[in-house]
C-alpha cells in the first residue's frame, strides 16, 4: 500500500479510537459512575460471602493455629 | 432469591437517598448493614474518598506537563516530518554551495589508503621493484602522463630518476576525478616527498578520463612519451592556467 | 431459572429478569471452573516450555556450544521460542484465566456461552503452538514481538477475536451498576488489543508498510502489548485482589479512576522510544520520550492506591500466598515503570541502549511485575474455582522464594552487566577519538553476568517446578474428607 493510503487508514482508526474513548467517558459521566466513588471501591465485598475486613486468603493449613489472629468466618 | 436483588443503576444518582448502601446486600436487616458500613467507612478511610487528589501530586502532574511542553518545544524538530536531529534547528542552513574539500587531506588518505604498500609512507618506493614517488621526475612533469598511469595503470620497462624498473601498476580507474586530482596533487606539492610543483585540477582529470574512455590496457613508458615527450621532471602550466594560489602545504 | 436461549436474546440484558441473572460468588466461580482450569492449564504447560527455552537460550550466551549442532535450537530460534512462548503461550492464557474470571465476579452473574470463549482458547493454543513450531523449524519472521510465521497469525487473531467479543458480552450482563476499576481496565485490555495485532500483522507481514514506518509499528505494537495489554490485566487483577484478600477497600478509589484514563491516553505513544537515534522524525520520538515520562502519573497513582491499602496490614498479608505475590508485582510495578519513564529520556537511553540493561528491564516488567501478580491471581483462584484446598503450603513457600529471589537476582545482574556494557561501548579514547574498546572485549566482559543470569534462571526454574507440582496434585487429588481447612474457600465442608 501506498504511504499516503497509510496516513489515511491510520487517522481513520485513530479518530475512531480517540472518540471510542471519549464517548465512554462520556457515558461513564452520565451514568454516574464517578458519582460515589466511596460506595463504588466497596463494590468488590459481599457480606454474605467475602465481606469488607476479613481477610479471604491464607497459606492453607496455617490459620488454625491462629485462631484469634483468623477466627473462622460464618460463624 | 428475590430479597437478593442488587441495586441497580439508580444506585448511584447525583442526588439521592440511599447513598450508604452496599452492593449485594444479602441482610435482612437493612438498617444494621448501613450503619455496619458507616462505621467502617469512617474507621478506615478518614477522608481520602471525599478529598480527591492529594495536593502533592497536582503539584507533580503541574510540573510534567510544564516540562512536556518544554521537552516538545525544545525537541520536537518543529514538527516536520523532515526534520531528523532534534538538536539542531529545523531551520536548513543557508546553501553556501558545495564544501571546500580540504585537497591534501583527501589526497594524504587516498595515498594511505592505495598507494602506500608499494610506493611507501615516505614515498620512496623500493629499490629495483617499486619507483619511487618522492623527488621523482615523473612526478614533477606533465600532469597528464601522470592522471593517465593513475587512471590505466604503468607497465614494462620504466625509468625513473634514471634507475629502471620493470614492474606493473595497477589502474585505479576507479578512483573519482576528485580522488585522482586530489592524490597527485598531495605527491606533487607536499614538502615531506621534496616535489614542488603544481596542483593537479579535478577537471583536468575528468578530461583525460573522457578523452580515453574505454581504454583497458595500460600504458608503458614509450607510449606516453609519444604523446608528452621525455620525462624532464619540469613542467610548468600553458598561460593563462596558471592556479591563483598555491595550496598551503601545512594544512 | 430461566436463561436465554439464544445469543442474541443474552446481548440484550435489558430484556432478561434480573433476579434470575445475579449470582453468588460461589455460584460465578462454579460457572467458570472449565474456563479457568483449561487456561490455567495451557498457561502452566506454556510456562514450563517457556523456561527451557529460556534456559537453553541463557545457556547459550555463555557457552556457545551448548546444543550447537541442532539446528532448531541455534540461538536465533530458540530466544523467539522463549520470547513468543512466554508471552502468547503464558501471559495470554494466564490472562484468559485470571481476568474473566475476576471480570464475572464483578459482574456478579454466571457466565453462559462459554463454548465461544473455550473455542477461541482451543484454537488460540493450536495457532500458538504451530507458532513456536515454525520458530523452531526456521520459518520465523525477522521482527521482534512478531515472530510467529505468517500463515499462522490469522488463527490467532481470529482466535483472539472470539475471546473479546466474549469478555465484552460478559460485560453486557453486568448485573452490577457500579463499573468497578478493575473492569474498566480489563475490558479495555480486551478492546485494545485485536486492533493493536490486527495493524501490527496487517502493516509488518501481511501488506507491509514501506522503510521506517515498519520499524514504527513494530515497537508501537511491541511496547503496547506490555502496556495496553499486560498492564491493565495485572493492574486490574491486583485492584481487585489486594483489597479483596485484605478485606480492605482501595486506598483512594478517586485516583484510580484517574490512573486508568491516564494509562488511556499516554502509554499508546510511549513505544516509539525503542527508537531513539534511528532514522525518525525527531519530533515522533520526542513525543515518544514525552509520553513515556507522562506515565509517571498513572504508575504514581497506582502505586499509591496498591501500596496504601496495603500498609498497616503487612502482617495479614505475609500470612496469604496472594498477597506475598501480589504485592511483590505491585512493588515491582512502581519500580519497572519510573525505570522504564527514566529509559525514555535521550541521555539515559543512549547508554542502555542495546545492551542487557533492556533485557533486565522487559524481565522486571514480564516477570517482576506481570507474572507474579498473575501467580498470586492463580493462588486465589484456583482453591475457589475447585472448591479444594492448595495441597502444600511448603510448595508455596518454594515458589515465592525462588521467584521473588530469582528474579529480582536476575534483574539486578543484568542491570549492572548491561550498564557497565553501555559505558564501554560509548566510551571514546580522548587520544585516539575511537572506540575505547574493542567489541569483543566489550561482550567477553558480559559473560560473568550471562553465568550469573543462567543460575537466576535455574532459581526461578526450581520455582517454576514447585508451582507445577503443586497444580498437577490439587488437580489429581482425591479431597480427603474434613481434611481441608476453609480459609482460602468459600463454602466450608461443601
Amino acid at each position: 500500500m501506498e504511504f499516503g493510503g497509510y496516513i489515511i487508514l491510520g487517522a481513520v482508526f485513530a479518530g475512531l479510537l480517540f472518540l471510542g474513548a471519549a464517548a465512554v467517558l462520556w457515558w461513564a459521566y452520565r451514568d454516574g459512575q464517578f458519582n460515589d466513588l466511596a460506595a463504588g471501591s466497596r463494590t468488590i465485598f459481599d457480606e454474605e460471602e467475602e465481606p469488607e475486613g476479613e481477610q479471604t486468603d491464607f497459606f492453607p493449613k496455617r490459620d488454625p493455629e491462629n485462631p484469634e489472629k483468623f477466627p473462622p468466618r460464618g460463624e | 432469591m428475590s430479597d437478593k436483588l442488587p441495586q441497580d443503576k439508580k444506585q448511584y444518582p447525583p442526588t439521592g437517598e440511599p447513598r450508604e448502601t452496599f452492593e449485594g446486600h444479602g441482610f435482612d436487616d437493612d438498617r444494621l448493614q448501613r450503619v455496619h458500613a458507616q462505621l467502617m467507612r469512617e474507621k478506615e478511610e478518614p477522608s481520602e474518598s471525599f478529598s480527591p487528589t492529594p495536593l502533592f501530586l497536582v503539584f507533580v502532574f503541574m510540573i510534567l506537563a510544564f516540562w512536556a511542553g518544554v521537552y516538545m518545544v525544545w525537541y520536537g524538530g518543529e514538527f516536520s516530518a523532515f526534520h531528523y536531529d532534534e538538536t539542531k534547528s529545523a531551520v536548513v542552513a543557508e546553501d553556501t554551495g558545495p564544501r571546500e574539500i580540504d585537497m591534501m587531506a583527501l589526497g594524504r588518505r587516498v595515498y594511505a589508503q592505495n598507494c602506500q604498500v608499494c610506493h611507501q609512507a615516505s614515498g620512496d618506493g623500493q629499490r629495483g621493484v617499486y619507483p619511487p614517488v618522492a623527488r621523482a621526475d615523473w612526478v614533477q612533469d606533465n600532469p597528464e602522463r601522470l592522471i593517465k598511469v593513475v587512471l590505466h595503470g604503468l607497465e614494462g620497462r620504466v625509468e625513473v630518476n634514471g634507475n629502471a624498473y620493470n614492474n606493473a601498476m595497477q589502474a585505479f580507474g576507479r578512483l573519482n576525478d576528485q580522488q585522482v586530482a586530489a592524490v597527485l596533487t598531495y605527491i606533487r606539492t607536499d614538502p615531506d616527498f621534496g616535489n614542488d610543483s603544481y596542483p593537479v585540477r579535478e577537471e583536468l582529470v575528468a578530461e583525460v578520463r573522457s578523452e580515453y574512455d574505454g581504454r583497458r590496457n595500460a600504458w608503458t613508458q614509450p607510449e606516453l612519451e609519444d604523446i608528452h615527450g621525455p620525462v624532464t621532471g619540469e613542467w610548468s602550466p600553458p598561460e593563462g592556467e596558471e592556479p591563483e594560489e598555491e595550496p598551503d602545504p601545512a594544512s | 431459572m430461566s436463561f436465554p436461549s439464544t445469543l442474541t436474546e443474552a446481548m440484550s440484558p435489558t430484556a432478561e429478569p434480573k433476579s434470575d441473572l445475579w449470582a453468588k460468588l460461589s455460584e460465578v466461580d462454579r460457572s467458570m471452573k472449565v474456563l479457568g482450569v483449561f487456561f490455567v492449564v495451557c498457561a502452566l504447560l506454556w510456562l514450563m516450555a517457556g523456561t527451557v527455552f529460556a534456559l537453553v537460550a541463557s545457556i547459550k550466551m555463555h557457552n556457545v556450544d551448548f546444543l550447537g549442532d541442532s539446528e532448531a535450537w541455534t540461538w536465533g530460534r530458540v530466544r523467539s521460542a522463549h520470547l513468543n512462548a512466554m508471552i502468547y503461550g503464558w501471559a495470554f492464557n494466564v490472562s484468559f484465566a485470571v481476568a474473566p474470571w475476576i471480570m464475572a465476579r464483578l459482574c456478579r452473574t454466571r457466565v453462559r456461552f462459554t463454548n465461544i470463549f473455550l473455542f477461541g482458547g482451543i484454537f488460540w493454543n493450536i495457532g500458538v503452538t504451530i507458532g513456536i513450531y515454525g520458530i523452531l523449524a526456521g520459518h520465523k519472521v525477522g521482527v521482534e514481538w512478531l515472530e510467529f510465521p505468517a500463515y499462522v497469525t490469522p488463527v490467532l487473531a481470529l482466535a483472539f477475536a472470539f475471546i473479546g467479543v466474549w469478555v465484552i458480552l460478559l460485560f453486557r450482563w453486568r448485573q452490577t451498576g457500579h463499573v468497578y476499576v478493575s473492569q474498566w481496565y480489563f475490558l479495555a485490555a480486551f478492546f485494545w488489543l485485536p486492533w493493536l495485532y490486527a495493524m501490527a500483522q496487517i502493516m509488518i507481514v501481511h501488506e507491509p508498510a514501506r522503510g521506517v514506518v515498519q520499524a514504527l509499528t513494530n515497537w508501537w505494537f511491541a511496547h503496547n502489548v506490555l502496556g495496553l495489554w499486560l498492564t491493565p490485566i495485572a493492574v486490574g487483577a491486583a485492584y481487585y485482589l489486594i483489597p479483596k484478600v485484605l478485606g480492605r477497600p482501595i486506598y483512594s478509589y478517586y485516583l484510580s479512576v484517574i490512573g486508568f484514563w491516564a494509562l488511556a491516553l499516554f502509554y499508546n505513544w510511549a513505544g516509539v522510544h525503542h527508537l531513539i537515534g534511528g532514522p525518525v522524525p525527531a519530533w515522533v520520538i520526542s513525543a515518544g520520550t514525552v509520553a513515556s515520562v507522562m506515565m509517571v502519573i498513572p504508575v504514581i497513582v497506582v502505586a499509591i492506591n496498591h501500596h496504601m491499602t496495603v500498609v498497616g496490614l503487612h502482617r495479614e498479608g505475609w500470612a496469604s500466598p496472594t498477597i506475598r505475590f501480589v504485592v511483590f508485582g505491585a512493588i515491582n510495578y512502581t519500580a519497572v515503570s519510573l525505570l522504564g519513564s527514566a529509559m525514555a529520556l535521550r541521555s539515559v537511553n543512549e547508554i542502555t541502549h542495546f545492551t542487557h540493561f533492556t533485557v533486565s528491564h522487559s524481565h522486571h516488567g514480564v516477570y517482576s511485575f506481570f507474572t507474579m501478580i498473575m501467580f498470586g491471581g492463580i493462588y486465589y483462584m484456583l482453591p475457589r474455582l475447585l472448591n479444594r484446598e492448595w495441597p502444600s503450603a511448603m510448595l508455596i513457600s518454594l515458589h515465592w522464594w525462588t521467584t521473588a529471589v530469582g528474579v529480582t537476582l536476575m534483574v539486578i545482574v543484568l542491570a549492572i552487566g548491561g550498564f557497565i556494557q553501555g559505558m564501554q561501548l560509548n566510551a571514546i579514547d580522548p587520544e585516539t577519538e575511537t572506540a575505547a574498546f574493542e567489541f569483543l572485549d566489550v561482550m567477553r566482559g558480559t559473560i560473568p553476568y550471562m553465568v550469573m543470569r543462567s543460575m537466576t534462571g535455574v532459581l526461578i526454574t526450581i520455582g517454576h517446578v514447585a508451582f507445577f507440582i503443586n497444580i498437577v496434585w490439587m488437580l489429581f487429588r482425591r479431597p480427603a474428607e474434613g481434611s481441608d481447612s476453609r480459609p482460602t474457600l468459600l463454602t466450608p465442608g461443601s
